[in-house]
């Protein structure tokens, strides 16, 4: 062998170098934020990105969507379950001791929608990119709505109580925060949430797609129906009659025999905004899976029952349809018709976030409560259209002589059970969430609540995460706190 | 992008010169290795020439016959011509006529012809005298030696000793000396006085100074390392039961903690030298013949893996484990953690040589009470005593309460029982399991059954087993001078403990040396394995054994009376009978190793050399998990079915050019060289549900497909090295290193780190001074101090992304995956070593090291405001320190013809602490604070039981004004400040000791490791106290009896309340537990047989012997392995515990 040919190997060997090339590399599956979004149709994506996130476990997918009934009466989680569901059931946190993922996450999609906002001013100025960026932003501020009422009072209870008028809430995620902004991510008062809130609502409701939406996103009818829902926490009954009015119409009430089943189906006429969940998305972490109890094939966590307070509602009116969808399982009565999945599988629910019977008592409960035109002939006639469609019982169970806000929540908790508005209602009405009939019942077997929840009980508030307090400089940590914790 | 991975850019011309190397010398071996020299001369050969050149004609020689030639190139002139003519004649017949016409002789050497110049004036006397000597070789016992060889010093003439030892060897008679020599001998010679010449051999005994220790880059005599390093070798590796080697590590080398679970096949945790990250990587390097091999696990769904665990341990010569800077920071980037060289076995030139091993074992768990839970009358009586007491709190009627003088015992009692079933859903003993015993309509009285006559069904030998290993290994090995090889097969196989866990592997290993001629030699290596790993689920979760074992009703039936199986056989409906679990469903991953290497190395002059090795680690692995229809957890999908493909390369090329030269005294080496590290990771998958056929339970056959994937990953590392090594008279040392790394997971603002070292050596004992202390054999001090690094484990982790991958409404969708972090770099660590290493009355040697390293720039997660959009950002931010002494000492306490009895005792004090941090970090159960101990428990503090009342207690342990803690004991744990408590998870010594003994042929050794100084958390033992999970999971039978029950009382657990609703079962101070210990980690016996008895057969050794791994633990707590990792975390309950091991087996050689 020539040695001259092997020095040369050598050499040429020991001196390869390597660019810097060579240590480039870029994930397969994701792409750089910079070149992320240079089209329409990315924007398109990424705005369904943001749907994507609103149907996570922590979100709409299962533990916010009933946090309100966790937080309530009407519901139990059975002792024996997984605790999947106990984020919001137990009082059982404090400050060091708390969930978080639900902050996270929100705090996560206003980043997300911040950032494609910014990349979307390089895009071509068109009436597609325009509503786009109007849907982005109702979603938002209805992330915003979401997460306010869990981490601040709700608006319409400031002043009242042990509450102040100028309570905190949540930060304004309205644009992408940098690390040392510590001032921008401070928690604002609740008034000023509630009002970015409504203001992007209102300013962008008119750009957005028009009619009976049945791809999962969020339309004119489904942003005004949240706004209405808005309003009513606001106090705002006017406002949020209007908006109520304007929807209800177009999105009629199942009728009575139809009612159970319409929870397999997928925009029923009643849906106004639907959020889907298709087949390719299999999640044990849902709210189906979670209630369901099926007895024969073993699937589900059995999570959330009704209360014995609430089984005492059922059993007065057994012809109520709304009874149907609770499935008997040893000694339970678990929603889970509610949630039944598609084809018999509870994985699969589309989340309805918002139904025109929920407008009716929303409308009824406005034209009661009106500062300005009080109407409780037509606040009766709602509730009894909606009871029309739910119960052979006394149809017209409800007179202008006698209703009042008891009787709207009566309705509300038949109607509304498992879809996040009972300890909420409650509140917003001064009202007191009783889980105790004290005695030592199955009820509440974990129960730290002590069994009443007063509107102005601290801990009808969620804490602010120590570890997050504590990354404030030290002047802002006691006051980014809630009060109590 | 392109990319070409580094070998490929060598240039092709030369890729084919590489190429016919490699291929010639395989041809070369089947051809020639296994030829006598009568054989060899009895080839046939045709050659007809006129005036060729005798090269030319061995040339051609050589073609016909494979058969190779030496010769001095100097006396091998081209103008030696010869004449021949002969057709099928043979070799020999050729070969005397080459010699009849040229000035040459040849000689057979081994299977080489050897041409030596004739001595011109022997050819002038035509008649050469010659004697002939004889004679015997033996070793000290008088053992006969076969294949000694004996050589006529100064030539070439020569021969071997016979299966009995006997040579006969003729010799010119004017040679006066012969030498012997033999591989483990001492070279001897002898001057020739008569024709017979007995000789003894003596084993070679070398000091540990003299053993040459693999290092980074290169290998060298001990004497002259200037790092600190442990060596493990062959013979101590096969003391350990594990398919891992990494195992045979424990207790054996001071610094180095290893700890294992109890899975087939699970991946061992090894740290070197205290803990050395806090959120980056804290396993060591490890580099396999020279280049950085895969580790991880590359299951793709067990619980645990170890890739590493697909090297056979037979096929390893030894492991060294490099600590310090001067060994480590050679390898730069990724050596701040410690390194571990394994070294693989190759041929030795000699006798060929074969071993044959078998063995077979049995496992069983370590420690017998680990799985001990209440039996149904156990947890009945519990219960109740907890129900009963809930109720008293309920109206304040307990000890304490306000109406504890008007208490309502019975009511309570009646209470309890009417909740007794329902609390622990435990059967009635007359249940039939066929739904209809009424359980709604329970009496007192039926209730009170359950406890006197309530049945317990054994679930511990449902779900468990006695597990099974059994191995079998071949090698052969051997060659000559010029041409090496080392062959193996190996076959292993591991049933787990738990139904349905298993580990098989099959390997296979060819490494082969050879020297082309004097200037290039070259080594390849191969080392296919491909293992099998059904795995076990691990942890708390009611599907997996260990979690399920935990949370069945202690009455449940496996099979129901009529002989299905009891589907629910825990309270909590979800439970799965593990025994139908395990019958059905499985989780199999098949994954195929292909480790090869080629190294060639270019001798261009006797000080100057050029090495280049290449290596591809291939990592293919075939995943399958089945959720069978019948089973739980596949019905309600219909049957479920994920199949994964994995596909990991790691091709590493490194390059270096080595010098090496002596002026005088004056000893100088030096290395420079580059090197470059692909890494490709491919995996794709996919899963689907609903099947027709329980019998066809494969991926096409699901009608709903559910989902596909396909993941790639690459990192690549580029480093430019060097180093420099001088010493003055073998006795003062010093040498110096540099590295430059550039890695593709940072950014390309921080993507370059530079790592250097500095140490010094002097031997003192060389010193005159040292000549009068006889005792001393050998003494050496060194000092080191270097820089190392620690890469963060994200490939991407700089990058701001946008996931691809998620869907709305089945369309795809863009959205947030992480944020630009590009100011992220490597974790440096600064280590400052000193050390002695040391022999004495040629009886003891070892080493003692003190260390201190200091880890700075840690990487490390920084918490953030969630309105940043991340709840937290990879960091360098904080240092560590890690101190301590190391201490290993071997002796030879006797040594006789028939007695020896030698020890090894090692020892590691360690600190490890907390240098800088910004912001303390609480990580329960601990708190990461600037200036306390890494792992420092921070909780509260358990103030025991109040005798009087029963009642759990804390001491409130506020701050108060003047800086003290309020000592107020409390009963409230939510008001409790928690505190650093003074403990700490990890041992402040700890270590192994292993005594030896051998009589005759017999020889025993037995291993003690142990630990002092750690505080052991039982974190699951909460779980298990003062009524918390009744009816949730079953309790650990270690809580009976221990109680509160009465005033006076002086109990360890608080009185008994469902739920405990006075949290005694918050984590406090209660939890912790010393941790020190004394375990017999391994005891070890054999026999080898007689050698008069074997040589008969033709056997060299025969070896039979029995071994016995985790045999006793001398520690508190029966129901907890205390070998536990640095974090001091007694994962005694969900995780499969630790096993025992006994196994048999014979070794046979010849």
């Amino acid at each position: 062998m020539n040695k001259l040919y092997i020095y040369l190997l050598a050499l040429a060997l020991l001196f390869v170098g390597c660019s810097e090339d060579d240590l480039e590399f870029e994930p397969h599956n994701k792409l750089r934020i910079d070149n992320a979004i240079s089209s329409e149709d990315d924007l398109r994506k990424a705005v369904d990105g943001v749907y994507a996130g609103m149907t996570s476990s922590s979100y709409y997918g299962a533990h916010f969507l009933t946090a309100a009934d966790m937080l309530g009466d009407d519901v139990v989680n059975a002792y024996y379950a997984s605790n999947y569901m106990d984020t919001y059931a137990n009082y059982d946190w404090s400050a060091v001791q708390c969930e978080t993922s639900l902050y996270r996450s929100i705090c996560y999609y206003a980043t997300d929608i911040n950032l494609i906002l910014e990349l979307a001013k390089d895009l071509e100025e068109t009436e597609t990119k325009e509503a786009l960026i109007a849907e982005i932003k109702v979603l938002r501020a209805l992330i915003h709505f979401d997460l306010a009422k869990i981490y601040g009072p709700l608006p319409v209870n400031l002043g009242k109580g042990k509450i102040t008028a100028n309570a905190l809430c949540i930060p304004l995620l309205d644009e992408v925060k940098e690390r040392d902004d510590i001032e921008g991510m401070l928690r604002r008062p609740v008034t000023q949430i509630y009002k970015f809130i409504a203001e992007e609502f209102e300013m962008y409701i008119p750009l957005l797609p028009t009619g009976k939406i049945t791809d999962g996103r969020l339309g004119q009818d489904g942003a005004k129906a949240l706004l209405s829902r808005i309003y009513l926490y606001m106090g705002e009954y006017d406002l949020a009659y209007k908006h109520a009015k304007d929807v209800m119409g177009s999105y009629a009430l199942l009728s009575a025999d139809s009612y159970v089943d319409s929870w397999k189906n997928v925009f029923t006429t009643e849906s106004i905004f639907e959020l889907i969940i298709t087949d390719n998305e299999p999640s044990y972490a849902s709210i189906g899976y979670y209630i369901s109890g099926h007895p024969t094939n073993y699937s589900g966590h059995k999570e959330m029952a009704a209360s014995t307070s609430f089984k005492a509602l059922m059993n007065q009116d057994p012809n109520d349809v709304r009874n149907g969808i609770f499935q008997y399982y040893f000694g339970m009565y678990l929603p889970a018709k509610k949630y039944p999945g598609r084809d018999g599988d509870p994985r699969y629910n589309n989340i309805k976030v918002i139904r025109s019977s929920e407008l009716y008592l929303i409308a009824a409960e406005c034209k009661l409560k009106s500062p300005t035109a009080p109407d409780k002939v037509e606040a009766a006639r709602l509730l009894n259209e909606l009871r029309d469609h739910r119960t052979l019982t006394d149809p017209a169970k409800y007179t202008s002589a006698t209703i009042s806000i008891m009787d709207i929540l009566h309705e509300r908790r038949l109607e509304l059970y498992a879809e996040g508005h009972r300890a909420w209602d409650l509140w917003r009405n001064q009202m007191t969430v009783e889980r105790y009939s004290g005695m030592i019942t199955d009820d509440y077997e974990y129960d730290k609540s002590g069994g009443r929840i007063d509107f102005d009980d601290y801990r009808a508030i969620y804490p602010i995460a120590e570890s997050q307090i504590e990354l404030l400089p030290e002047q802002y940590q006691e006051s980014q706190q809630n009060p109590g914790y | 992008m392109k990319k070409i991975p580094k070998w490929r850019s060598i240039p092709p011309a030369i890729r084919k010169t590489l190429l016919f190397m490699k291929f010639s010398l395989i041809l070369f071996f089947t051809f020639s290795l296994q030829l006598s020299a009568s054989v060899l001369l009895g080839q046939d050969v045709s050659i007809n020439t006129e005036e060729a050149s005798l090269r030319n004609v061995l040339d051609d020689l050589k073609e016909q016959t494979g058969t190779y030639f030496m010769f001095n190139e100097d006396d091998m002139t081209a103008s030696i011509k010869v004449d021949l003519a002969v057709d099928n004649g043979t070799l020999k017949g050729v070969l005397d006529e080459i010699c009849d016409q040229t000035p040459f002789k040849y000689e057979i050497i081994e299977d080489f012809v050897v041409f030596t110049k004739k001595a011109p004036v022997l050819k002038k006397k035509s008649l050469q005298k010659k004697k002939e000597v004889k004679g015997i070789v033996t070793d000290k016992a008088g053992m006969p030696l076969p294949g000694v060889t004996v050589l006529v010093k100064g030539t070439y003439i020569g021969t071997t000793t016979d299966i009995n030892g006997n040579y006969r060897i003729e010799v010119p008679a004017d040679v006066s000396l012969l030498t012997f020599s033999f591989i483990g001998m001492q070279a001897q010679e002898f001057e020739l006085s008569g024709s017979v010449q007995n000789v003894i051999m003596i084993e070679e005994s070398i000091g540990m100074e003299e053993v040459t220790i693999t290092a980074a880059y290169g290998s060298v005599k001990r004497s002259a390392f200037t790092g600190s390093a442990s060596v493990v070798n062959a013979e101590v590796l096969r003391e350990s039961p594990d398919a891992s080697m990494l195992k045979a590590l424990q207790g054996k080398a001071a610094g180095v903690v290893v700890t294992t679970g109890g899975q087939p096949g699970a991946m061992p945790t090894v740290r070197i030298r205290g803990i050395g990250s806090l959120g980056g990587n804290q396993s060591p390097l490890y580099i396999i013949d020279g280049v950085p091999v895969l580790v991880g696990d590359f299951s793709g769904i067990q619980e645990s893996s170890s890739v590493l665990s697909m090297l056979n341990p037979e096929d390893i010569e030894s492991q060294t484990i490099l600590k310090d800077a001067a060994a480590t920071s050679l390898y730069g980037s990724r050596g701040a953690n410690g390194v571990i060289i394994i070294t693989t076995k190759s041929g030795k030139a000699g006798k060929t040589k074969v071993n044959f091993s078998a063995e077979y074992g049995l496992s069983d768990f370590a420690n017998p009470h680990v799985l001990d839970i209440m039996n149904t009358k156990e947890l009945a009586e519990y219960a109740f005593e907890a129900r009963k007491n809930q109720w008293l709190h309920y109206y304040k009627m307990l000890p304490g309460q306000e109406n504890f003088e008007s208490a309502d015992i019975a009511s309570a009692e009646a209470y309890a029982w009417s909740k007794l079933q329902s609390t622990t859903g435990l059967h009635h003993p007359d249940d039939k399991f066929d739904g209809t015993f009424d359980y709604d309509n329970m009496t007192e009285d039926q209730a009170k059954e359950i406890v006197s006559r309530g049945k317990t069904t054994n679930w511990k030998d449902a779900i468990f087993r006695v597990g099974k290993t059994q191995k079998y290994d071949l090698s052969i090995s051997g060659g000559n001078e010029k041409n090496k090889f080392y062959s193996s097969l190996g076959y292993f196989e591991q049933e787990g403990v738990v139904n349905g866990s298993a580990y098989e592997r099959f390997s296979g290993a060819l490494t082969l040396d050879s020297k082309i001629n004097n200037f290039l030699s070259l080594r390849i290596s191969e080392k296919l394995s491909h293992s099998i790993q059904e795995g076990a689920d691990d942890g708390y979760g009611n599907y997996t054994p260990m979690g399920a074992y935990a949370q069945i009703t202690p009455s449940s039936p496996v099979y129901l009376p009529d002989g299905s199986i009891n589907m629910t056989p825990g309270y909590i409906s979800k439970v799965s009978n593990p025994v139908h679990k395990q019958k059905y469903n499985s989780k199999v991953s098949k994954i195929t190793r292909a480790l090869t290497n080629l190294s060639v190395n270019v001798k261009f002059t006797d000080w100057l050399r050029f090495e280049t090795t290449n290596s591809i680690d291939l990592i293919t692995t075939n995943a399958k998990e089945i959720k069978d229809p019948r089973s739980k957890e596949g019905s309600a999908d219909g049957g479920w079915v994920g199949k994964y493909a994995y596909f990991t390369t790691s091709t590493v090329t490194s390059n270096l050019l080595k010098f090496n030269k002596q002026f005088g005294l004056h000893n100088l080496s030096a290395l420079a060289g580059f090197e470059h590290n692909d890494y490709h990771y491919e995996s794709s998958g996919g899963e689907g549900h609903k099947f027709a056929s329980e019998k066809l339970l494969y991926l096409g056959n699901a009608a709903v497909p559910q989902s596909v994937y396909e993941r790639k990953i690459q990192i690549a590392l580029t480093s430019y090295l060097s180093k420099l090594d001088y010493n003055y008279d073998n006795k003062y040392y010093a040498s110096g290193s540099f590295r430059r790394d550039g890695s593709s997971k940072l950014s390309a603002d921080s993507r370059w780190g530079n790592f250097y070292s500095a140490s010094l050596g002097w031997v003192l004992s060389k010193e005159d001074f040292m000549d009068s202390a006889d005792w001393l054999n050998f003494a050496k001090l060194r000092a080191s101090y270097g820089t190392s690094g620690n890469l963060p484990i994200d490939a991407y982790g700089t990058l701001g992304l946008f996931s691809v991958s998620g869907t709305y409404n089945d369309t795809p969708v863009l959205a947030l995956n992480q944020l630009e972090n590009s100011n992220l770099e490597w974790e440096k660590s600064y280590t400052l070593d000193f050390g002695l290493d040391y022999r004495i009355f040629d009886k003891v040697s070892g080493s003692i090291d003190f260390f201190h390293k200091h880890t700075k720039g840690l990487i490390n997660g920084t918490p953030l405001l969630h309105a940043t959009g991340r709840s937290s950002v990879t960091e360098n931010k904080g240092a560590l320190i890690n101190k301590g002494l190391e201490l290993e000492i071997s002796s030879e306490n006797i040594k006789t013809k028939n007695f020896s009895w030698s020890t090894d005792f090692n020892i590691t004090y360690l600190v490890s602490k907390v240098d800088k941090l910004s912001e303390p970090e609480l990580d329960r159960p601990y708190m990461t604070e600037e200036g306390k101990d890494v792992n420092s428990f921070y909780m509260r503090e358990w103030a025991g039981v109040d005798s009087e009342t029963g009642r759990p207690s804390w001491y409130l342990n506020t701050l108060k004004e003047d800086g003290t803690r309020d000592r107020t004991i409390v009963y409230d744990p939510t008001d409790v400040e928690m505190v650093f408590l003074g403990k700490k998870g990890y041992p402040d010594f700890r270590g192994g000791f292993t005594n030896r003994f051998t009589y005759k042929g017999f020889d025993l050794s037995f291993l003690c490791t142990y630990s002092l100084g750690a505080t052991l958390i039982d974190y699951e033992g909460h779980s298990y106290s003062d009524g918390n999970n009744i009816g949730k999971i079953n309790l650990r039978k270690n809580v009976l009896g221990k109680h509160w029950q009465k005033p006076g009382d002086n109990a360890e657990y608080s009185r008994l309340i469902f739920n405990a609703v006075e949290k005694g079962n918050y984590g406090s101070s209660r939890l912790l537990m010393n941790g020190d210990y004394l375990k017999i980690k391994n005891v070890s016996m054999g026999y080898n047989l007689p050698k008069s008895w074997i040589s008969k057969m033709n056997l060299e050794k025969v070896r039979l012997y029995f071994n016995a791994s985790d045999l006793y633990t001398f520690f508190k707590h029966d129901h907890i392995d205390p070998e536990v990792g640095q974090d001091g975390y007694a994962a005694q309950g969900y995780d499969l515990p630790t096993l025992k091991t006994y196994r048999f087996g014979i070794n046979v050689n010849f």
